[in-house]
């Protein structure tokens, strides 16, 4: 196929077009031109930071409590970084669950311990009588108010569980880490006909640590 | 402390833990700057909530898989983003539905309950300056509106707000100041009309 050829009226045409010359461009965009070349484009002028603050005067309105219910529930359950350090946990679900494996040893060995000495306490010196129901507040080997034809035997409190539930601030510059303990109260009961009844319970504590800031 | 078992299933069941206080007062502070540049981007009070709330959830479902990158100061440009992608999308679905269906009157009801939902609060304003503000934000081109709402209220950086529009700093900060002048020209012409004082 052959290109087309330039007739005489595409020349004229093309002498026409040369002729025209490019708009000068305003001031306003030559100003703009020159700011962005030196980086100053992001710099307001006084008149427009004074207008800005005029306009920040008005607050965005505030969310209706329905609708921040509905926000806050999307959220549920989802850790809240304070910083890199501090993380702000979700209230755990109160069920037994496996030791975690962290690398916090030190940390968890510290609580542990302290609810290790607590449970011995617990176990060696005379407690209160407990309310009416619970029936597993003795501490101690000695006998309790039990039901008839019911007798304890043995009680004892072991420490099943425990889990770092985050860091709280009771005041401004007093970091703690909260730190949920589960013991399981045993205590092993015998009725008249001489059965052996094991009964366990779980008892929640939660324990704070102070916690180390740079 | 202690705590009985049957206490613990009933605290467990409201949301009383650090966390949930947390991301609260986080978006009680920062909530009405999102849902103003939602309003900006979409075409009613609702649609605003519903693009806030699913920005919400995209978020909520990386910071659960632990995909997010960055920590909370990344969160805010992620969500002016998010909410301007999903505005966009309910745009267009909505573009499509309307031609399909004649929502004149539709329209004029929501346009009617938009005055309930005014898009500002202020103690040291006016109500009828506030509603001047709203109009005039609202005739602005879009392109100058958003950039407006994102660094006034929302308090973004010109960077943050290039990212967010996905445009260079130096055009955020050029619409942002034609934004600002036609702003200031169309509150004086209504000024001058003795529509309020300012």
């Amino acid at each position: 196929m052959s290109s087309d050829p330039i007739t005489p009226d595409s020349q004229s045409l093309e002498a026409s077009l040369r002729e025209l010359q490019p708009s000068v461009l305003d001031e306003a965009f030559l100003s703009r031109l020159e700011s962005a070349a030196e980086d100053r484009l992001t710099e307001l002028s006084p008149a427009e930071i004074r207008f800005e603050k005029s306009l920040q005067e008005n607050s965005p309105a505030s969310l209706s409590p329905a609708f921040l219910d509905s926000l806050e529930n999307v959220m549920s359950g989802i850790p809240f970084p304070l910083d890199e350090k501090i993380v702000l946990f979700p209230k755990a679900a109160p069920e037994l669950a496996k030791p975690t494996k962290t690398g916090q040893r030190s940390l968890f060995a510290a609580a542990a311990a302290v609810a290790l000495i607590g449970a011995a306490t617990a176990l060696l010196m005379p407690q209160k009588p407990s309310a009416a129901g619970s029936g597993l507040a003795n501490t101690s080997n000695s006998p309790v108010i039990a039901p008839e034809n019911i007798a304890p035997v043995t009680y004892d409190r072991g420490l099943s569980e425990a889990k770092d539930e985050g860091v709280i601030w009771q005041s401004k510059d007093k970091p703690q880490r909260v730190v949920r303990v589960v013991y399981m109260d045993r205590i092993t009961t015998k009725n008249a006909e001489g059965k052996t009844v094991e009964i366990e319970q779980p008892r929640v504590e939660y324990i704070l640590v102070p916690e180390k800031i740079d | 402390m202690e705590e009985t078992p049957a206490m613990a299933n009933q605290q467990a069941a409201t949301d009383l833990s650090p966390a949930s206080s947390a991301w609260r007062a986080w978006l009680q502070e920062h909530g009405p700057k999102l849902l103003l540049f939602s309003r900006q981007q979409t075409r009613s009070h609702e649609d605003a909530q519903d693009v806030f709330q699913d920005a919400l959830v995209k978020l909520a479902e990386k910071l659960r898989s632990g995909e997010f990158v960055g920590g909370q100061e990344a969160w805010m440009p992620y969500l002016y983003t998010a909410i301007r992608r999903l505005a966009i999308d309910l745009s267009r679905k909505d573009d499509r539905r309307k031609k399909r269906e004649d929502h004149v009157s539709a329209d004029f009801e929501a346009d009617q309950r938009e005055t309930f939902h005014p898009w500002f609060e202020g103690e040291s304003t006016d109500d009828e300056t506030r509603s001047q503000l709203e109009s005039s934000l609202k005739e602005l081109p879009d392109k100058f509106s958003e950039v407006i709402t994102l660094k006034i209220w929302g308090e973004q950086t010109f960077a943050d707000i290039g990212q967010t529009l996905g445009i260079s700093q130096n055009t955020a900060a050029s619409r942002y100041r034609y934004g600002l002048e036609a702003l200031k020209k169309q509150l004086s012409g209504a000024r001058r009309r003795g529509d309020f004082s300012i």
